[in-house]
């Protein structure tokens, strides 16, 4: 220890009146700093608060790359010094052994890139403090720096250090070096395609920040817009240390050999050579002596102590292990894969739906790294009348079941990826219950394939798997594990803690859609315990419950398929009596900027929907930015991103950005998302409708505070208008929602039109609601017939394009007489008004024009004609565009 | 008193075939040992093979009895070596003092940082560098570099001294100079200075060898060289006689 600190005060010193190492040192605190700098700058003038994240997160975005050149400078520099100034062969002399030479000479360099590379840390930590928006997370900087930068200090310096010193020449290191990261990597793949199949990734992503930040903090400066963070919540330390391990594996696995190896090639004792004996006039004398002289260049060193030795079996070994759990990991990971292959292939059997599970008992632990243990009592009931023996759960693959017991019988079990299959023997009775009780172990998560696009998880798997060159091949060990519970949050799902029955069945998403399962369609209530131990400060879950310690205890009946349980390192503030508000805790100034929107929000919401009874204990949680989530996706709609957990209409996630705007969020938002989740609440839908029940009511809320800026036209140049079903799960259509529900409030006027929904909402009965019944009701309530309208544009992708025809002004005698026809030159019924503008007023008409068809219209008029204008409110669904006549001008007599 | 140091058959042949030491048996004990020879005969290699640098093709050596060739006994000859090499440079962004210093950790030197300091600046005097103690290693001349050399091998109180080509490209006071202090520290410590110049031998040291094309021609006093030359009015005539006589072009 005593010889470390006297290489590294010696390196320090040697460095620090080094005016190379000053300006070098300077150059690199600049270039890393001056992302953090320059977000700081703009920091009054972001449409978002600027928290410790974003500076976090644009400081690492450059410094691992810029830190693996300095280190690499360091240790060819240190090498240098010694080898071409002459200094080492004193120091060679020195009575320590070569392995403890070079590892001190390595600690050295690294001891001082640590306070260099701390320097720019420590700049964007003051920054973020000095920005005063938000409460800094400092622990964030220095988890980001350990995990960040440290590794590429390490390995860097490690191998220039060794490389260096083993060809004997800074130069050649570099060459190596270079050499090693590029064709190095690849030409050991196609190799060891051969062999088992493997491959490995290069160390791109160990030094690699984020090229895509750099670029969106140039767009931020330039105003265009605000870059995606991560969340202020915490750093997730946990996942970036295990994804360490599979990105710096390999290479840290080459480094520690080298550096092993190094040892030997200290050229402290030249070893003695036998010579070749070559004839004078051996015509390839100069070729064999050059090899020669190579060979005699790099012969390790003789005599080597017993400490070398064991530095250099060490070194193997460990390169060996690391070697072995990146392999193990592709192994395991590919084990994975196959799996859910398998899972998604195979024919699944769900569970009849006669099977309910009456009441289901959890009572579990999330521990340490979302760890889960749990025991789930599930009293199933058999409503049928024949026996059932087959029952089909879904359950994170990641959870698995450690024991079954059935009240009575026995049960085989069957795991496949998240379908669990168990079969009763005997079957379960008509009208008889029995409890299944599951021991669960395991960490729920997401797991995400490090596959090769395109294509999705079944195509990307078939490649990798019938790969017969190694290009089609990936490093399955950097594919990762998202778990449940996290630094930041925890976030379960009923099926990450409990098995949940599945009726629907188990056919995967549209290639063209997504990934996994189709979600569960068909929900029944379920009495609800739970019990759940956490570390969070806060946990809240969809029945409403907001528990402030380390425990969630919660009863309810409530959908399984919904249910979901969010917690973190949050704080909460009670909002009046009403509602509470609970928040990142470095967030706080933003909370009291938002509180008064919040809390004037439920205010709004009853006034604005008086027949609306609101739920008498509203929770609003931030919720922390996940990996993914793309904020400008839903600028322009604030209220699309305020979600609603669960079916009880009670807590709603806001997300993080969007409780990170600057200004205070508009009540009119919130009040929205009050207003939907309400209705959402009140009645049970069906769920294949559930997704667009939730954007139907949001649009209607929407506009029912003012807020939609949208007629019902669409635009005929520009962007192509959405033609999808309002029904549609995969498209999402937003803007036709609005266009079509701005007609539909003029058909049926707007007080039928709340009054339809409330009477599918509140007079609903307990029967599941569709779709097709609401409209039903808006229709009734404005006693007109929508039944065409929602064919054309609920199920169907039907688009009106109207035009004025023919249109002639006639005097006949004291009167004008104007005629013409609509014709719909696109499709689906449309209802449009029309009107005539005189001297003496206007005229309206509203005409029925069907898909593809031609209506005739006559105005009788006193005044004399100025214009006959089509939907000039423009109140109907349709498209304008270039070509199509809406206006015509009288100009004489005709 | 046993010899310090002993070398038996030490032969060299670098992989080029070259052959550097064909059969050298030599030992060293106290007092000041000059190794004499012309450029190319093969010192530097000998020296290297002493301060273990170079493993020798065959042959043996043995310091105060231990076997250099196993690997632990290295880390202990290490100890009691001190070594100048011929293109000494010490680190350059180091003072003096702090130069030497680092070299007394370096060399595992049992001593409070007070007494390597204080040892330090003994050293520093004793090689008369004091008064440019502070300044940095790479502003000294040639001359004080080899003075710093000389501390710097002398720092942990090696047994001997192994001296390569230290007046080569110093002026002629310099290089007087620096055999007055190499004739100073050999009073104390068991020195072996290799040179081509036979001047810095005859004022300082007592028993010479000369070695020519990898041979150990001559081993003894520097009377007994004079003698053998008969007419040799000087040691360098005496050195140049005995070269001839062997047939050296250095001669």
């Amino acid at each position: 220890m005593k010889l470390l600190r006297l290489f590294a005060a010696h390196e320090m010193l040697a460095q620090w009146r080094s005016m190379r190492f000053r300006v070098i040192a300077v150059v690199y605190v600049v270039l890393v700093s001056a992302p953090a700098v320059a977000l700081f700058l703009i920091s009054g003038r972001t449409p978002r608060a600027i928290g410790p994240a974003a500076f976090n997160m644009f400081l690492l975005s450059e410094q691992p790359l810029l830190t693996a050149l300095l280190a690499a400078g360091m240790a060819i520099d240190a090498l240098s010094r010694e080898r071409d100034e002459g200094s080492f062969p004193v120091l060679s002399v020195a009575p320590i052994s070569s392995a403890g030479y070079v590892l001190r000479r390595w600690l050295s360099i690294v001891a001082i890139c640590i306070p260099v590379t701390l320097l720019p840390t420590i700049i964007s930590a003051a920054l973020a403090v000095h920005t005063r928006i938000m409460l800094p997370l400092l622990p964030m900087f220095a988890e980001g720096w350990l995990v960040s930068v440290l590794p590429a200090v390490l390995v860097s310096s490690a191998l220039a250090l060794s490389l260096g010193t083993i060809t004997g020449r800074a130069v050649l290191s570099i060459i190596f070096v270079a050499l090693f990261f590029t064709i190095g990597l690849d030409t050991m793949n196609d190799l060891l395609f051969h062999v088992h199949r493997l491959h490995f990734a290069g160390p791109g992503d160990l030094f690699a920040g984020g090229e895509r930040s750099i670029d969106e903090l140039t767009w931020a400066i330039r105003g265009f817009w605000f870059p995606d963070v991560p969340s202020d919540a915490a750093f997730p330390l946990r996942a970036r240390s295990r994804a360490l391990v599979s990105r710096a594996g390999i290479t840290g696995a080459m480094t520690i050999a080298f550096l092993a190896l190094s040892t030997f090639y200290l050229r402290r004792t030249r070893r003695d050579l036998r010579p070749w004996k070559l004839a004078a006039n051996h015509p390839l004398r100069t070729l064999i002596g050059g090899v020669n002289r190579i060979r005699e260049e790099y012969a390790p060193d003789s005599g080597s102590g017993t400490a070398d030795r064991v530095a250099l079996i060490v070194g193997l070994i460990l390169a060996g292990l690391l070697t072995a759990s990146i392999v193990h990991e592709q192994a395991a990971f590919a084990s994975l894969a196959a799996e859910r292959f398998t899972g998604e292939t195979e024919q699944g059997v769900p569970t009849s739906t006669g099977i309910v599970a009456e009441a289901v008992t959890i009572d579990a632990e999330i521990g340490i790294e979302g760890s889960l243990h749990g025991h789930v009592a599930t009293i199933i009931r058999n409503t049928a009348d024949h026996p059932e023996s087959h029952f089909s759960f879904d359950l994170n693959p990641n959870v698995a079941v450690q024991k079954l017991a059935v009240t009575s019988g026995a049960a085989r079990i069957r795991r496949v990826w998240e379908r669990l299959d168990v079969d009763l023997d005997p079957p379960l009775a008509p009208h008889q219950a029995r409890t299944m009780s599951f021991d669960l172990a395991g960490t729920p998560g997401d797991i995400r394939f490090e596959l090769q696009s395109p294509g999705n998880f079944r195509s990307q798997w078939t490649r990798y798997r019938d790969a017969k060159q190694s290009i089609y091949l990936t490093d399955l060990s950097r594919s990762s594990i998202l778990p449940a519970a996290t630094e930041v949050r925890m976030r379960l799902r009923a099926t990450d803690i409990a098995p949940v029955l599945r009726y629907s069945p188990w056919a995967v998403q549209p290639d063209d859609h997504g990934e996994g399962f189709l979600p569960e369609t068909i929900t029944t209530n379920t009495a609800l315990a739970l019990r759940l131990r956490h570390l969070y400060s806060i946990a809240v879950d969809s029945c409403g419950v907001v528990a402030a310690s380390n425990e969630i205890v919660s009863r309810c009946s409530t959908p399984l398929a919904s249910y979901l349980i969010f917690g973190g390192p949050l704080i909460q503030r009670p909002l009046g009596p009403a509602a509470t508000l609970v928040f990142i805790p470095s967030h706080e100034a933003l909370a009291d900027a938002h509180a008064q929107s919040l809390a004037s929000s439920i205010q709004i919401a009853s006034e604005a929907w008086p027949q609306l009874s609101l739920p008498a204990h509203l929770v609003f949680v931030e919720r922390p930015t996940e990996p993914g989530d793309r904020q400008w996706y839903n600028e322009s709609m604030p209220w699309l991103t305020v979600e609603q957990i669960g079916a009880r209409g009670a807590v709603f996630f806001v997300p993080e950005m969007l409780f990170t705007t600057r200004k205070p969020i508009n009540a009119n938002v919130f009040a929205a998302s009050i207003i939907a989740g309400t209705l959402r609440g009140k009645r049970r839908v069906v769920s294949e409708d559930a997704g667009f029940f939730t954007r139907f009511f949001t649009s209607v809320a929407v506009g029912r505070l003012g807020m939609r800026k949208s007629t019902a036209v669409e635009r005929g140049a520009g962007f192509t208008a959405e033609t999808a079903p309002l029904l549609s799960e995969v498209f999402r259509p937003e803007s036709r929602m609005a266009k079509v529900l701005a007609m539909l409030e003029y058909r049926v006027g707007s007080s039928h039109f709340i009054d339809g929904i409330n009477d599918f909402v509140l007079r609903g009965g307990e029967r599941a609601g569709t779709a097709k019944e609401l409209v039903d009701a808006i229709g009734k309530a404005g006693g007109v017939d929508l039944t065409q309208t929602y064919e054309d544009y609920f199920v169907g992708r039907a688009l009106p394009q109207l035009t004025l025809i023919d249109v002639t002004f006639h005097h006949v005698g004291q009167r004008w007489e104007v005629t013409g026809s609509v014709k719909n030159v696109g499709t689906g019924e449309a209802f449009v008004p029309i009107a005539l503008r005189t001297a003496q007023g206007s005229l309206w008409q509203t005409i029925r024009v069907g898909d593809g068809a031609r209506a005739t219209f006559t105005f009788s008029a006193a005044g004399e004609p100025h214009a006959l204008q089509l939907d000039p409110d423009r109140v109907c669904y349709r498209q304008a565009s270039i070509g199509l006549i809406e206006n015509v001008e009288y100009r004489g007599e005709s | 008193m046993a010899p310090l140091i002993e070398l038996h058959g030490i032969r060299k042949t670098y992989s080029d075939g070259h052959e550097a030491l064909r059969g050298v048996d030599l030992t060293l004990g106290e007092g000041m040992f000059g190794l004499l020879g012309p450029n190319g005969a093969g010192k530097t290699t000998l020296l290297s093979i002493l301060v273990l640098a170079l493993e020798p093709t065959t042959g043996t050596m043995h310091f105060d009895g231990i076997d250099a060739a196993s690997g632990r006994a290295r880390l202990e000859i290490r100890r009691q070596i001190g070594y100048l090499p011929q293109d000494f440079q010490p680190l350059r962004n180091l003072t003096g003092a702090e130069y030497l210093v680092h070299c007394a950790r370096l060399r595992g030197i049992a001593m409070t940082r007070r007494n390597i300091d204080r040892r330090a600046r003994m050293l520093l005097d004793a090689v008369d560098l004091t008064d440019v103690s502070d300044r940095l290693s790479g502003e000294y001349s040639g001359g004080m570099r080899r003075r710093l050399g000389i501390a710097q091998a002398l720092i942990h109180a090696p047994r001997m001294l192994v001296i390569d080509e230290p007046t080569a490209g110093l002026d002629p006071e310099e290089r007087i100079h620096f055999r007055n202090l190499i004739a100073e520290v050999a009073e104390e410590v068991a020195v072996l200075l290799s040179t081509h110049i036979s001047e810095d031998i005859e004022a300082t040291c007592d028993r010479i060898a000369v070695l020519t094309n990898g041979v150990l021609v001559f081993d003894g006093g520097v009377d007994a060289l004079m003698s053998r030359s008969g007419h040799a009015t000087s040691l360098e005539e005496a050195y140049a006689a005995e070269l001839l006589r062997h047939g050296s072009r250095a001669a």
